[in-house]
């Protein structure tokens, strides 16, 4: 399996320490290498110029190894003429190195390790004359190896250490230079269809990060143009609508008042009425959807007792659910004030119980609950209706959906009323949801989370209570 | 009553013409700003109907321009939804009320009436229409002797009908006026329209004579005669 983190500093730092790891192998290799080559070498040379100094020595004016080993001139040497050792220096014996013999034949540096694990350049060299007089001397590598051994601790030990600080250094490096991605994805995160026009922060616009949040800007430039045009087009569409409605309904309604009209066409002027009603209700909620709103809205923030405006709502439709033989109570436990907009939140909380209203058979019971705990602030409205499928749960609060269009038509509604809802409950900064399966009823629930910025909130828990209403 | 009406719209400066001509009015109807402006400067008119035209501020300005030249009529403006700004222009420039396009006819009718009768407000406590009686004071609806019993809403509704009576009004201007409905949903005239038939069967069933009538495609009529 290869190793895939998922953060991109991590990888940044683990390629970089990797990066360095080998570097730094490489060069401590090369180092060791280079150095153990020089010293090594420097030893045999030194052996080896110790051996011409000996040799000058005994040939051009002889003077007496004994003298030569008194003076310390050269300390472990050994001299063989014929095979037989000559002299032996006494570092020579006590050091244990072999008898000259051992070293016969060739001539150059050669090494010895001694019983004590100390290793010994040799070096070798041969008088001229008829009975040669074979010269060898040893120097003791042991303070050069030494060095090299410190080396290789050095390097060894520094080797963690490096790649330590270069694991420190590459994480921070990442994460500086990486900081301004994670301002813009939190930054991108803030931006909703609600606030397309808000913008990325551009620290440098000349480097990369820059460019991307400058094309990235340039794309929300266009969406929100997008947006706007779509907004501005449904809302001129609706504003150039209410004139030939306007003059509809005054024609037709003048017409009706006439008491020379025929009774046959009052009838069908009438019913062009009820459709220019549906018109002109269409328009009114294209044109609610269309308001620019956040900032004329958020101004008319102020508490809503939701308890109350639950019960003032059911009162409002509960003659027409007795009517139509169903039942609609309220259920409180808990009485929440949140900060919002009064009459658009009611118009949302309106909108969901004329839906569940519309679409529960007679006698099904739809209930308003008020509830909360510390994390959210809840009102929901439930049916035990049909229920809704699955498929349409996504796009049940898009404008002019509907589950089943012959259905909907018979009920009369525009097609807008969830999306009004939504669009209420969402200028409030709350959210809409919907539980619901086939033949278990719905819940639309509107969930405020009491974050922060989400105004402030007060829950009371109340012994649950249920003010029941419905057929007597 | 002479009635200037100011309405660049052809069918609808028409139709009201007409419409408020059936109902007794006097009307003058100008296609043009200016054209009213003149209207307004050279007679006297008891009340204007101002068209506030979207194109500019047109009927502002006109209004504005009449009021500083000291006239004093009633001014009703016609305003496009939703333009908050105009409402609060328009108050500014000296109208005195406005109604919200596409409206009811009725509803029109309705905001004149009051516009000519603003002044002399009577403080009414009892309002009657044949044998029907309502108390204002005591909050009780009497027809031929017997006591009606009206919810609180069903009062209210009553009491609005029998202020309009003989003029029918729409369920827009129940929904607003009776219940305080300000965005009215689909389904709300079904809400107006299930008061409607309580009350019906609490004032009308037990009587011979029926009061409480639906004007297709208008509304609803208190009214002796249908």
């Amino acid at each position: 399996m290869i190793f895939r983190p998922r953060s991109i500093r991590v990888r940044l730092t683990v390629w970089y320490a990797s990066v360095l790891a080998v570097i730094l192998a490489a060069f401590s290799v090369a180092v060791y290498a280079l150095v153990r080559g020089s010293l090594l070498h420097e030893v045999e040379e030194r052996a080896q110029s110790s051996c011409a100094v000996l040799e000058g020595l005994v040939t051009d004016e002889p003077m007496d190894p004994d003298e030569i080993e008194e003076h310390a001139i050269v300390t472990l040497f050994a001299l063989e003429q014929e095979g037989v050792p000559t002299h032996v220096s006494a570092g020579w014996t006590q050091h244990g190195l072999p008898p000259p013999a051992h070293f016969a034949g060739g001539l150059g540096a050669r090494r010895w390790v001694s019983q004590s694990g100390s290793v010994f350049s040799i070096a070798r060299a041969t008088t001229e004359g008829s009975h040669p007089l074979a010269i060898l001397v040893a120097i003791d590598e042991t303070p050069a190896r030494e060095h090299l051994r410190t080396l290789a601790l050095v390097l060894l030990l520094g080797f963690p250490v490096a790649i330590a600080a270069a694991i420190v250094g590459g994480s921070l490096l990442a994460k500086r230079a990486l900081a301004p991605v994670g301002a813009m994805a939190e930054a991108a995160a803030r931006i909703t269809t609600d606030r397309l026009s808000d913008r990325l922060p551009i620290e440098n616009p000349d480097d990369e990060f820059g460019r991307l949040a400058a094309v990235f800007n340039q794309t929300l430039a266009r969406l929100q143009d997008g947006f706007e045009r779509l907004r501005r087009f449904t809302a001129d569409a609706s504003h150039e609508l209410r004139t030939p409605l306007t003059a509809l309904r005054s024609v037709g309604e003048v017409a009706l008042r006439s008491p020379d009209f025929h009774d046959r066409c009052r009838d069908t002027v009438a019913s062009m009425l009820e459709e220019s009603a549906r018109l002109t209700e269409l328009v009114d909620g294209l044109l609610t959807l269309t308001r620019e709103s956040t900032q004329a809205f958020r101004a008319r923030f102020a508490p809503v007792d939701l308890a109350q405006l639950a019960r003032e709502v059911a009162e409002l439709f509960k003659p027409l659910a007795e009517e139509r033989g169903q039942r609609l109570d309220t259920r409180i436990e808990a009485t929440a004030l949140i900060r919002s907009d009064r009459s658009t939140v009611r118009q949302a909380l309106v909108n969901l119980v004329d839906n569940a209203l519309a679409y529960t058979p007679r006698g099904g019971s739809i209930r308003i609950q008020v509830g909360g705990d510390d994390g959210e602030i809840v009102v929901a409205v439930v049916d035990d209706g049909p229920g809704i499928a699955a498929e349409h749960h996504a796009r049940i609060f898009e404008r002019f959906y509907r589950v089943d269009p012959a259905r909907a038509r018979s009920h009369g509604g525009a097609g807008l009323g969830l999306a009004i809802a939504r669009w209420a409950v969402e200028l409030n900064d709350g959210r809409i949801e919907l539980d619901s399966h086939p033949g278990a009823g719905s819940t639309f629930r509107i969930v405020w989370s009491r974050a922060p910025g989400a105004g402030t909130a007060t829950v009371t828990h109340e012994s649950p209570h249920s003010t029941a209403g419905g057929p007597p | 009553m002479r009635i200037l009406v100011v309405e660049d719209e052809r069918k609808v400066g028409r139709a009201l013409e007409t419409g408020l001509a059936a109902e007794g009015f006097e009307v003058t109807l100008a296609q043009t700003g200016e054209e009213g402006f003149y209207l307004a400067n050279a007679q006297t008119f008891d009340l204007l109907v101002l068209d506030v035209m979207l194109p500019g501020h047109d009927g502002l300005e006109i209004l504005a321009t009449l009021r500083k030249r000291g006239v004093q009529s009633p001014v009703l403006l016609l305003t496009a939804r939703d333009a908050l700004e105009d409402r609060v222009l328009g108050r500014d420039a000296g109208a005195d009320d406005y109604l919200v396009k596409p409206f009811a006819f009725v509803e029109l009718l309705a905001r004149i009436r009051a516009l000519l009768r603003r002044g002399r407000l009577d403080q009414v406590i009892k309002l009657k229409l044949a044998d029907l009686e309502l108390d204002l004071v005591l909050r009780r609806a009497m027809r031929g002797g017997q006591l009606l019993p009206l919810t609180v809403r069903e009062f209210d509704l009553l009491e609005y009908l029998l202020r309009n009576q003989g003029h029918v009004v729409s369920r827009e201007m129940l929904a607003r006026d009776v219940w305080k409905e300000g965005d009215r949903v689909g389904s709300f005239d079904n809400v107006v329209d299930v008061h409607v038939g309580r009350l019906r069967k609490k004032l009308d069933e037990p009587f011979r004579l029926r009061l409480l009538h639906t004007v297709r495609g208008l509304g609803f009529l208190l009214s002796e005669q249908p």
